[in-house]
């Protein structure tokens, strides 16, 4: 069985509907009171940072790295599994970054683009590496007390996640960490390959639905420690 | 086609598209569909793209080891400096149509999602499967060419044998041809006397004939004995009533064969039989009993 990666870090303070709610509603603790964080980088900073970089500041990319390395890092072992491929899949994410920077698609928002490169490369790796058996075995525990999204952000991705169906839970966490095709899946976790992509289709769409609403609501009420959005 | 709102299978299509779980066949099918323009597709696809962009936030942050900042400043230090960045984009928010698509720096972080697709350093690996092949059809070819090679050289080294045993069956038969027609010549002349030789006490198996060619003073001596004893050999007398002359010593071969021409001495006219006797090695001359082969003279 996949080991879902989706349930929250101990002890911050999320409420989680259970298993199977499929109520839209989540609550968001605001973590942005706690100091001992490091303040991320806002849009703005970031998008500064990648002009910097087009240009050919290598302070600027080590800047970047310095800020984010350790959710990409985290994504990526994730996906991987092993600390060299992780490592070395970190390295490419950055290397990409510094060798075409203008590839970047402005619809995404700078983080969102890394994690996708992140997502792209280690995804790319571990079909490369045929690694999957050693993935699975692995679960990070390495939390660190530094951010690199904003509380909001990362505790919304979390509890948007946490509140899909343990099914969509499952097929997202193959489809998403793993890459596997529908069929791959559907063997893996025994279930029609129809199921799977509905699973995955809904799964997908609730939280496509949930991330608007509060974008939407964070737009109205104007918080300014939204995060990078 | 394209399509003027989102169906459920629409939305199926691109979530799976975003996610990369489509089969490359149906992948290639979507981003033609998508490059023929359908905006509804496209922005589907950019929907679940965020979406997909947005759970990377849900990851466990992981400080990587430090030495990983080293390693990239060295290769960023060994690669050099960016390429001269592309004209910027006019409307940093604004979704592409399908034909802004055909630069690939602003397409790439869409149709860069299904990570499949994505083949790091191929061909090295392609040109080394492909090395080894050719290493292992030449080797196969090598192989072959050895194994026929070695084929071809039995093949040579039998016939030479063969040719070698038929070279002899042609001399022995040369021989013996050689031999009956000695035979044939001295049996057509006139004066020609025959004595056929049959084993005695000493040599029960001999067999052979004297053939006594009187006018030429000649003798055609031929047979197969059994082997002579040790330190022995065979001698031919000619008897009369009053005289036993030598004629030679008869030497077989291995297989005891004996085919000679002796010259018959005057002493030896009025001869009526032959008679084969074993004999210290230079020959005797008188002999001795018991006879090995004897006959009479016609």
């Amino acid at each position: 069985m996949f080991q879902s990666g989706f349930q929250p870090a101990p002890g911050n303070g999320l409420v989680l509907p259970k298993h199977g709610n499929i109520d839209n509603s989540v609550t968001i603790v605001d973590q942005t009171a706690q100091t001992d964080h490091e303040v991320p980088l806002s849009n703005e900073a970031l998008v500064a940072l990648f002009k910097r970089i087009e240009d050919g500041d290598q302070s600027a990319l080590t800047t970047l790295y310095d800020k984010t390395n350790r959710l990409l890092y985290g994504l990526v072992l994730r996906i991987l599994g092993d600390r060299t491929s992780a490592e070395e899949a970190l390295l490419d994410v950055y290397t990409c970054i510094w060798k075409e920077p203008a590839s970047r698609d402005p619809v995404l928002s700078p983080m969102e683009w890394l994690t996708t490169i992140a997502r792209a490369r280690a995804l790319a790796r571990l079909h490369w590496n045929k690694q999957l058996k050693r993935k699975s075995a692995f679960q990070a525990r390495n939390l660190d007390p530094a951010m690199t999204v904003a509380p909001k952000m990362q505790d919304l991705a979390r509890q948007s996640l946490g509140s899909l169906v343990p099914a969509q839970q499952e097929i997202l966490g193959w489809a998403y960490y793993s890459g596997l095709s529908c069929s791959e899946i559907a063997a893996q976790i025994g279930k029609p390959v129809g199921a799977v992509k509905t699973h995955a289709r809904l799964g997908l769409n609730k939280l496509s639905d949930l991330f608007r609403q509060f974008l939407a609501r964070q737009n109205q009420s104007g918080d300014e420690t939204g995060g990078n959005q | 086609m394209k399509h003027d709102r989102a169906t459920e299978d629409i939305r199926e299509l691109a979530a799976l598209y975003a996610l990369g779980s489509l089969t490359q066949h149906e992948a290639r099918s979507f981003e033609i569909h998508i490059q023929e323009g359908c905006a509804v597709c496209e922005a589907e696809i950019r929907r679940f793209a965020r979406t997909l962009a947005e759970m990377g936030f849900a990851a466990e942050e992981v400080t990587p080891p430090e030495y990983l900042r080293d390693l990239l400043l060295a290769r960023i230090e060994r690669e050099g400096r960016p390429a001269a960045p592309p004209p910027a984009p006019a409307k940093a928010d604004k979704v592409e149509t399908p034909r802004e698509k055909t630069a690939p720096s602003r397409t790439a972080p869409l149709f860069a999602a299904p990570p499949k697709r994505e083949s790091p350093r191929i061909f090295p690996w392609i040109l080394a499967v492909a090395l080894i092949v050719l290493a292992a059809a030449t080797f196969f070819l090598w192989k072959t060419s050895r194994d026929t090679i070695d084929q071809l050289q039995a093949t040579l080294s039998a016939s030479h044998s063969d040719l070698a045993e038929l070279q002899k069956q042609i001399d022995t038969g040369k021989v013996r041809t050689a031999d009956l027609e000695q035979i044939w010549v001295i049996m057509n002349r006139p004066g020609t006397r025959i004595a056929r030789l049959i084993g005695q006490a000493a040599g029960p198996s001999n067999v052979g004939a004297i053939l006594w060619d009187t006018g030429n003073t000649e003798c055609l001596a031929l047979g197969t004995f059994q082997p002579v004893p040790q330190g022995k050999v065979y001698q031919l007398w000619f008897f009369s009533a009053t005289k036993k002359v030598s004629i030679g010593l008869i030497r077989a071969d291995s297989a005891g064969r004996f085919f000679i021409k002796f010259p018959v001495p005057k002493e030896a006219e009025g001869a009526t039989a032959v008679v084969v006797t074993a004999e210290p090695d230079n020959g005797s001359k008188i002999p001795t009993v018991p006879y090995c082969a004897a006959g009479r003279i016609d």
